[in-house]
């Protein structure tokens, strides 16, 4: 991670507009691995202020998974605290930033549906996201979550 | 670290009372340079 992803000029400009990034080396403080209850490195944890987690990783990202990652967690955390106008407004960069990510897209676009429900109250909204959601990516964990929809 | 311009901290706590103010998430690494 430090040496490819970090460096990376777009994840940087990430983590410089949303996170404050925390580091500790686990050779000199392995009570971190207990701390935050993980058997393995690296572990990228993201949680608010207060703790809160909202997304976990384990093994190595490369910057556009990286990113893929971050954005998620930008939206989720939204999501979590139930501020859908900012889930909202985030989910333009989780859609970019995933494009392309067999896993994370359908991800994002399974959120964003839900996003853009919650912040209009329409649920069309929803259904047509979750219908591109099961057009696009039919095979998906995301879509299998939306299939009855059709049934 | 070398070759990144990313400003690590070290302290939990600070950095929360940073992302605080700042409205932002703390992204925490547990790494193992090893």
């Amino acid at each position: 991670m430090g040496a490819v992803t970090y460096p990376d000029p777009a994840v940087e400009r990430l983590i410089q507009e949303h996170f404050i990034p925390v580091q500790f080396n686990v050779a000199e403080q392995p009570q971190a691995m207990e701390q935050f209850n993980t058997p393995w490195t690296p572990t990228l944890i993201v949680q608010d202020a207060d703790g809160r987690e909202h997304r976990r990783t384990q093994g190595y990202l490369d910057p556009q998974r990286f990113r893929a990652e971050m954005s998620l967690a930008w939206l989720q955390s939204a999501i979590n605290r139930q501020d859908f106008a900012a889930a909202q407004q985030r989910t333009g960069e989780a859609l970019e930033a995933t494009e392309g990510d067999p896993t994370r897209e359908p991800e994002a676009t399974y959120w964003a549906a839900v996003a853009s429900y919650k912040s209009s109250g329409d649920v069309q909204n929803l259904l047509q996201g979750w219908n591109r959601l099961l057009d696009t990516f039919p095979q998906s964990e995301w879509a299998k979550r939306v299939e009855f929809i059709r049934a | 670290m070398a070759g990144t311009n990313i400003q690590w901290r070290h302290s939990l706590e600070e950095a929360r009372n940073e992302a605080r103010e700042q409205g932002k998430l703390l992204l925490i690494d547990l790494f193992n340079p090893g």
